[in-house]
């Protein structure tokens, strides 16, 4: 059976896969792919987000009636990464390599404890207390792929 | 399930884990000192009262303080299992543990009944409050993860190991008490399977997946190996503690144990390195030379510990250098380079990102805490070192005295890089 959980920790696995192509062609110094990954990975994480805020966080706080629990957290969390996103996509388009992967390091372990909250703990909750309204929550992660075009 | 108690942000302080992480190069340093000073004679009794204070110097004070340190760490951030006053508690277990395990390297290197009678007074406080706190925080824990019950097994491992390791000094310290030397391979064998193994197994369940991207461990194999091992050591050590009341034809017993430990392991380490192997992040860096090490030596230290138990009992220490040196302290010391320039950044951005006028890109990335030149060095030392203790036992007592100037050298640096890392940090707050 699929659920909340199963689909939104395959959408972490494959933005990590976006992460490491885009990671190993800053390092070949292939700038012209590394460019085109990492503007893949960044669209792709930034979407997941907007997923996650505007859909499963919001479903969330209502089936429970909190607003300053584990979303507020997750928001902040995406607060910070955004951040360092932004600041990993001017390191790839001034083509600055060492730039690029001390942030890319220091994302990947913030973005890796991050998901791992959510994939442990968070996304089980909102299985639990939004069943009924599983499919339709689901289907928001793929609905909108021109959210993705945003970079 | 009660949401309120989650805020899955319940990050300690940064000096709350830093404290054990700056500790523990300092008590391999001195347990090197120590070896220094017996000389090579120390290799050839391996139950001197010397070798104990030595392998307690490593064992409790790189081993178990690091793992502490991180436990603080980790446990409220992934289990959403939070550690009631972490800070305070901290300061006080590493105060107490620090001296405890002190006192008592002492005690066994000088032996003196008095230092070993003062260290248990002052360890059993420490690892109370350890571990009275940490179990509280892992029977709240929220997370059902493989990862977390692993935990719970080590912890659990870590209480019997100490009972045990407390009963026996007391037996070396106190005359009214027999020293109950039939308790020391289950105090050896909680320690290293159920606490060190156990925890680096729970860790790996987390890790390596996540910060080499690869694929997951197979939940069979996350379900069943830590439950395993503790299954097994529990009905080993019923077996050992009945076989010395009534006498049992125990060899083939005792050896069908060492075969379930061996192949649990065994699978563990091969297994591992196999998902690293395949890892999607392929750029290297130190903290996967270290795990490669370590799972490497892991396989080796079984092989020969195998072969030791058929054919030749005196390369045990071989056994516990590959062990103890290779497989943990390696594992460990490549997690150090993860974790403190992680911590180091993320205190440093709650903090200054918001608030700072130079901003965020004032904030120095991962790397530039603890460059990845720098730690690969430490690396070569940590590898130089381990070959050298190998031809100390396997070919000559000769490069005794290089191995340990070598071990020196590589904690020393160590020491510096978690140090500078430390001053980054006080260094940027104060620029601010
Ligand atoms: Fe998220
Ligand atoms: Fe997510």
């Amino acid at each position: 059976m699929d659920s909340i959980s199963h689909l939104m920790t395959d959408d972490h696995r494959r933005c990590d896969h976006l992460f490491a192509e885009a990671e190993q062609q800053v390092a070949n110094k292939n700038w012209e792919l590394a460019g085109k990954n990492a503007h893949a990975f960044n669209a792709a994480i930034l979407h997941h987000f907007q997923h996650e805020e505007s859909t499963l966080f919001p479903a969330f706080e209502k089936a429970t009636g909190m607003q300053g629990g584990p979303t507020h957290m997750m928001r902040h969390e995406h607060e910070q990464m955004r951040q360092l996103l932004a600041e990993l996509m001017d390191a790839i388009d001034a083509q600055n390599q060492d730039r690029y992967l001390g942030l890319s390091e220091t994302l990947l372990i913030f973005m890796q404890q991050h998901n791992m909250k959510e994939e442990q703990i968070l996304y089980p909750m909102i299985d639990q207390e939004c069943a009924e309204d599983s499919e339709q929550l689901m289907a928001g992660l793929h609905s909108t792929p021109e959210n993705s075009n945003a970079a | 399930m009660n949401y309120n108690q989650l805020s899955l942000e319940q990050a300690p302080d940064i000096s709350t884990p830093l404290r054990f992480f700056l500790s523990a190069p300092l008590f391999a340093f001195l347990a090197f000192c120590l070896l220094m000073y017996q000389g090579p004679e120390i290799l050839s009794n391996r139950w001197s009262p010397q070798t104990l204070a030595f392998t307690h110097l490593v064992t409790l004070g790189f081993i178990t303080m690091s793992m502490v340190g991180a436990l603080f760490q980790l446990l409220p951030v992934l289990a959403g299992a939070s550690i009631p006053r972490s800070s305070q508690l901290s300061l006080v277990t590493h105060l107490l543990f620090s001296c405890g395990v002190l006192l008592l390297a002492a005690g066994f290197a000088f032996e003196q009944a008095t230092l070993l009678k003062l260290s248990i007074i002052v360890l059993i406080p420490g690892l109370l409050i350890f571990l009275l706190a940490t179990s509280y925080a892992l029977i709240n824990a929220q997370s059902s993860h493989a990862s977390i019950n692993s935990m719970r097994i080590a912890i659990f491992s870590l209480w019997i190991t100490a009972t045990l390791g407390l009963l026996l000094a007391s037996g070396h310290a106190l005359d009214a008490i027999p020293l109950l030397r039939q308790f020391t391979p289950l105090h050896i064998g909680w320690g290293t399977l159920g606490w060190i193994s156990v925890m680096i197994i729970s860790v790996a369940y987390q890790v390596v997946p996540m910060f080499q991207i690869t694929f997951s461990y197979p939940k069979l194999m996350t379900r069943l190996l830590s439950p395993s091992i503790l299954i097994a050591l529990i009905l080993w050590s019923a077996y050992r503690y009945t076989s010395t009341q009534v006498s049992i034809p125990g060899e083939a017993i005792d050896l069908g144990f060492f075969f379930l430990f061996f192949c649990i392991m065994l699978s563990f380490a091969l297994f591992t390195l196999k998902l690293e192997a395949q890892r999607k992040k392929r750029l290297a860096d130190t903290t996967l030379y270290f795990w490669m090490t370590g799972l490497s030596c892991l396989g080796f230290s079984l092989v020969v510990l195998l072969y030791a138990e058929f054919f030749d009992q005196e390369l045990s220490i071989l056994v516990g250098i590959l062990f103890f040196f290779g497989f943990a302290i390696s594992i460990i010391n490549g997690m150090l380079y993860k974790i403190i320039p992680f911590l180091v950044w993320l205190h440093l951005h709650r903090k200054l990102a918001f608030s700072s006028p130079r901003g965020r890109s004032g904030i120095p990335t991962m790397n530039e805490v603890i460059n990845n030149r720098q730690s690969m060095r430490q690396y070569w030392l940590h590898l130089l070192a381990l070959v050298l203790s190998i031809a100390t036992i396997t070919i000559s007592t000769k490069f005794f005295y290089m191995a340990i100037l070598v071990w020196l050298a590589n904690y020393a640096l160590l020491f510096i890089h978690i140090f500078r890392a430390i001053l980054t940090y006080r260094h940027c707050l104060g620029t601010k």
